[in-house]
């Protein structure tokens, strides 16, 4: 038995280093053309664990984004080490700007930060400003970083990536000392398209 | 199918074997093991004996696991009628109050010391002082608070420790359809902090005028960030009162319920009269001696008294207008309903029987009980008959105890339109003031307001409401000593059956009768309305006292105990009951911890291997807590938590009936089943209570695996896992639903959040001129959008949508 266990292992091993005919082992990304918004590959990537970084137009400002995106089955979408499938890249200001300015800053303040699964492998995340008084941040900087590993099961071929939706909250979105229907004319969430580049499994 | 293998013992055969000696239905308590000048000279002793207590308990410190820093104050102390010193400590560290730490202490006559310590918190190791100022953690608490009118005497402020596992809250109340709804002034949902513990501040603030009404809430404010960790509700009376100096006279009275009776009052110097009975209660009424304090109030302090509110002349600003009863003649009353005029003969007639009922249950509590009123320190009582509702001006349609004041209502006559019962028949005025012993001792209606405690207090109330109706109705009879025993007759085992004219509030033989209160216990009870989460307990008390049948589908059988017991009469009953409460249980108690104490109190009382301690377990047995002696261990059906990750209440358990889900999301349902092979649950939709007094919506779809399609109708669903094997054995849980598709567009995902940053503090920051778009809040009929929804938003988003694993290890 401890014989024939050995010997699969290893004929597990040489399919894997392989590439082909047997399951996949490194995850590839191309990123898209597009300068518009896009996700692109950030270099915490390694070979089998995908990161990618959304990044959107220069000269552009936003106050958060959010989207869902699908992967298929061949892939696995990952966790950072905080716990959540997104993480933020510091760019945007997610506290309250203006705490009581008689207390403490409270480091359990929640933010709009989060991110989970969907059925049919999409994946949900969203990083927002919840304080309208903070000033909106150029896009064309990372926002925010998702990751994507190859499923155990993975077949070396193209890994189909879909959008199902995404919305940004623009940089206007009316301030305190506007009338009130003018800041309910502007509170709203703008679709966006998000480029994708392309994935690979080999 | 295995079913658990039943062997019922009941406790006649178990006397029967231990040869012990019983005398039928009826227990005879055991002689009480101290003279009565040995138990005088005890409670003369009794403050060296209680620092005797806390010297012993600080001398444990390091096994405690308090540190040098820790140790004891004392709550309350009094010496029970065996000659045992009763303290109950609160733990300090730095010489602050640590939030919900007590200990309690028993000193035996022989000088013996026995401990409970399991709420002491140990590993507390703060330093230094809060970076909140108390001046700070007040202008928090006042903010929450948001009091319209002034606040009835100035906000109470103290440092202490508090333990973050307690932190949050989420706040039910019950309309007048007892349906339920979220309490959002009262509720926390804040992170629990890092810290284990945290400097806090404990802020009091209290109202009593027309805007704002009769409120009193305790908030803790956290030390570090000034966040509000938890609120709980105190309301307690708060009003001015006049008072006259007189001499004790007799009076005679005519009542309602208590027909023609003889009264204790007082007479002035100008010989008016007085209701006021000035043999009962020694020690001030704590408010009369604070506003002698603070106001200035020149009146007597003590003394059980009998007052009024005028609805005619209500003060629009103070709100009652509130006053003793006086009269030229030293005969009270009329004996007939109450027709609306609180200070005629007709409006006296309650005070009547108030002061009737509230005299004997004083006197109950000393005879019984040895204890000298609620608190056992002889603290006096004022009772205030016809309270007018605080908003409408109208009769008030209730009755309740808060700090020594005892405010009995008036009920709505069903035989007379336009004229009122008083709740102020004896089961009733015993209950509300049995709320005063809870008070003092086991504070099960205390701040910390765990799921069970307050149904264990309303159905101890319950108890001894009964207690009270036997000693006022049945005949009297004492033991072989001369020491007088509870009649076994004159109650009825309901509450309020004269006052509502046949149609009590509660039944204590089936409380389900009432059509709202439950028969048993099964996990999840302490979603329902505490009222009716009672029932059990109630149930409990009636089979131990009275026995059960054994004939299926009599009111006094249960499914659980099919082979019947034995009681043990009302006095021991009661007597058990009494003990419990007020040595054994503790404020976050449970229905099996009133297990444990009620067995240890049975023990104390009348043995080890007692008729009485087994009849406790088969009364626990009968409602499904416990099993009875010779009983296999019971299939069990539990909900692990659903929140299994950060947020709110994961710290705190019995917050798992509580979670928060989206609606229109899916979340998979978990249910434990122990204590039996076959694992399979079936789900319910709807909580064992949801068709009676309590409801829970039975929204959405749930599938065999436990998949809940959440519907889209907000508020307060519930679901119910039974055992396949076992239908006897159940768990029922209830979710808040929030609305989490912030963006209008139809589906719930994390884009959401972009819609809750588009109402994030718009209302509050723009003084309330900018409307905030309802669909941005998670609630509904909430009008501003804050840090709340955003950790509500998580919560929900957590059930929906699972995280993917961490990086795998290549």
């Amino acid at each position: 038995m401890r014989t024939l266990a050995l010997t699969l292992v290893a004929a597990v091993a040489v399919a894997g280093c392989s590439g082909s005919g047997g399951t996949a082992s490194t995850l590839s990304y191309t990123n898209p053309t597009s300068t518009g918004w896009r996700l692109v590959k950030d270099p915490a990537s390694t070979s089998t664990r995908l990161v990618l970084a959304l990044v959107g137009p220069s000269g552009t400002n936003t106050r958060g984004v959010g989207f869902n995106l699908q992967a298929g089955p061949a892939a696995r979408w990952s966790a950072f080490s905080s716990g959540l499938p997104i993480q933020d890249t510091g760019v945007l200001e997610l506290r309250d700007s203006m705490p009581n300015p008689n207390l403490p800053p409270d480091p359990d303040e929640y933010v709009l930060l989060n991110g989970g699964l969907m059925d049919g492998n999409v994946l949900t995340v969203g990083i927002f400003q919840k304080d309208r008084r903070v000033t909106a941040k150029d896009a064309s900087q990372p926002l925010l970083r998702i990751a994507i590993e190859l499923d155990a099961k993975a077949q070396p071929g193209p890994i189909p990536l879909t959008l199902k939706k995404a919305k940004v909250l623009p940089e206007d979105i009316g301030a305190y000392t506007d009338d009130p229907l003018t800041v309910l004319s502007k509170s709203h969430l703008e679709t966006i398209d998000i480029a994708l580049g392309t994935l690979q499994a080999s | 199918m295995k079913r658990f293998l039943y062997r019922p013992v009941t406790a006649a055969t178990l006397v029967a074997a231990l040869g012990l000696l019983t005398l039928g239905a009826v227990s005879v308590p055991q002689r009480a093991a101290v003279r009565p000048d040995q138990l005088a000279s005890i409670r003369a002793a009794q403050p060296a004996l209680v620092a005797r207590a806390v010297q012993h308990l600080e001398s444990r410190r390091s096994e405690l696991g308090i540190g040098e820093q820790g140790g004891f104050q004392v709550r309350n102390a009094f010496t029970n009628s065996r000659g045992q010193v009763v303290a109950r400590m609160s733990q300090t560290h730095a010489g602050v109050r640590v939030w919900g730490g007590e200990a309690i202490v028993h000193v035996l006559p022989g000088g013996e010391l026995r401990t409970q310590t399991g709420d002491v918190r140990p590993g507390i190791v703060l330093t230094g002082e809060p970076a909140v100022t108390a001046d700070q953690a007040l202008a928090v608490a006042r903010a929450r608070f948001a009091a319209k009118g002034p606040l009835a005497r100035p906000a109470k402020v103290e440092k202490v420790v508090f333990p973050t596992a307690l932190t949050g809250g989420l706040a039910l109340r019950w309309d007048a359809e007892h349906r339920p709804t979220i309490d959002r002034a009262m509720s926390v949902l804040h992170a629990t902090p890092r810290a284990a513990q945290v400097w806090a501040w404990e802020v009091t603030l209290g109202t009593m005028n027309r805007p704002d009404g009769l409120r009193e809430v305790r908030y803790v404010v956290d030390g570090s960030t000034g966040a509000i960790l938890h609120i709980s509700n105190g309301v307690k009376a708060l009003t001015d009162y006049p008072m006259p100096t007189a001499s004790p006279a007799p009076g005679t009275g005519t009542g309602l319920y208590a027909g023609s009776v003889d009264l204790a009052t007082s007479v002035d110097e100008g010989g008016m009269n007085w209701l006021w009975d000035q043999t009962r209660g020694t020690a001030p009424l704590p408010y009369f001696r604070d506003i002698g304090t603070y106001y200035g109030y020149p009146g007597a302090t003590t003394g059980l008294m009998v007052l009024y509110q005028d609805g005619f002349n209500y003060d629009p600003l103070y709100g009652d207008n509130t006053n003793f009863f006086s009269s030229a003649a030293s005969s009270w009353g009329d004996g007939a309903p109450y027709l609306g005029v609180p200070n005629d003969a007709n409006g006296q007639t309650a005070a009547v029987d108030a002061q009737s009922a509230a005299t004997k249950t004083w006197d109950m509590f000393q005879l019984m009980f040895g204890r000298n009123g609620p608190d056992g320190q002889g603290t006096s009582v004022a009772v205030i008959v016809h309270p007018v509702d605080g908003m409408t001006g109208l009769p008030y349609d209730g009755s309740f105890f808060n700090n020594n004041f005892l405010f009995l209502g008036d009920r709505p006559d069903p035989a007379n339109p336009g004229q009122w019962m008083p709740y102020a028949e004896p089961d009733v005025v015993g209950h509300e003031m049995s709320h005063g012993v809870v008070r003092s001792t086991a504070q099960l209606d205390g701040p910390s307001y765990a799921p069970e405690s307050p149904a264990l207090a309303e159905a101890f109330c319950d108890a001894m409401g009964e207690a009270v109706e036997a000693f006022v109705y049945g005949t009297p009879r004492a033991d072989q000593w001369g020491t007088p025993l509870l009649p076994v007759d004159g109650n009825d085992w309901s509450i309020g059956a004269r006052m509502t004219r046949g149609a009590p509030f509660r039944f204590l033989q089936k409380p389900s009768r009432d059509g709202a209160s439950l028969d048993s216990w099964f996990e999840g009870i302490g979603m329902a309305d505490p009222q009716f989460a009672s029932g059990p307990l109630n149930r409990a008390f009636y089979f131990l006292a009275q026995g059960t049948s054994t004939r299926p589908g009599d009111a006094a059988s249960s499914p659980y105990l099919p082979g019947g017991m034995t009681g043990v009469g009302i006095h021991a009953a009661a007597h058990i009951w009494f003990t419990m409460v007020t040595e054994y249980l503790g404020n976050v108690s449970g229905y099996t911890d009133a297990r444990a104490a009620a067995l240890a109190a049975a023990r104390e009382l009348y043995g080890a291997g007692s008729n009485e301690e087994f009849a406790v377990m088969n009364a626990f047995a009968a409602i499904n807590v416990g099993e009875a002696p010779g009983q296999a261990p019971r299939t069990h059906v539990s909900l692990p938590l659903l929140i299994d990750r950060g947020f709110f209440y994961t710290d705190r358990p019995w917050y798992r009936y509580w979670p928060i889900v989206g609606r229109g999301t899916t979340v998979r349902l978990n249910a434990d089943v122990s204590n039996n092979e076959d694992k399979r649950i079936d789900w319910k939709l709807g909580t064992p209570f949801a068709s009676t007094g309590t409801k829970f919506e039975a929204g959405g779809t749930i599938g065999e695996d436990g998949r809940w399609q959440v519907p889209l109708r907000m508020g307060w669903h519930g679901m119910t896992a039974v055992s396949a094997a076992d239908p006897l054995q159940y768990a029922t849980t209830g979710v808040f639903l929030i609305n989490m598709d912030n963006d209008d567009d139809g589906e719930t995902d994390a884009v959401d959040m972009g819609g809750i940053a588009l109402g994030w503090m718009l209302g509050p920051l723009s003084g309330g001129v900018i409307p905030n778009p309802s669909a941005n809040s998670v609630f509904y009929n909430i009008y501003w959008v804050d840090d709340e929804d955003v950790g509500a938003f998580h919560q929900g988003f957590s059930h929906a949508f699972p995280v993917p694993a961490p990086a795998a290890a290549h």
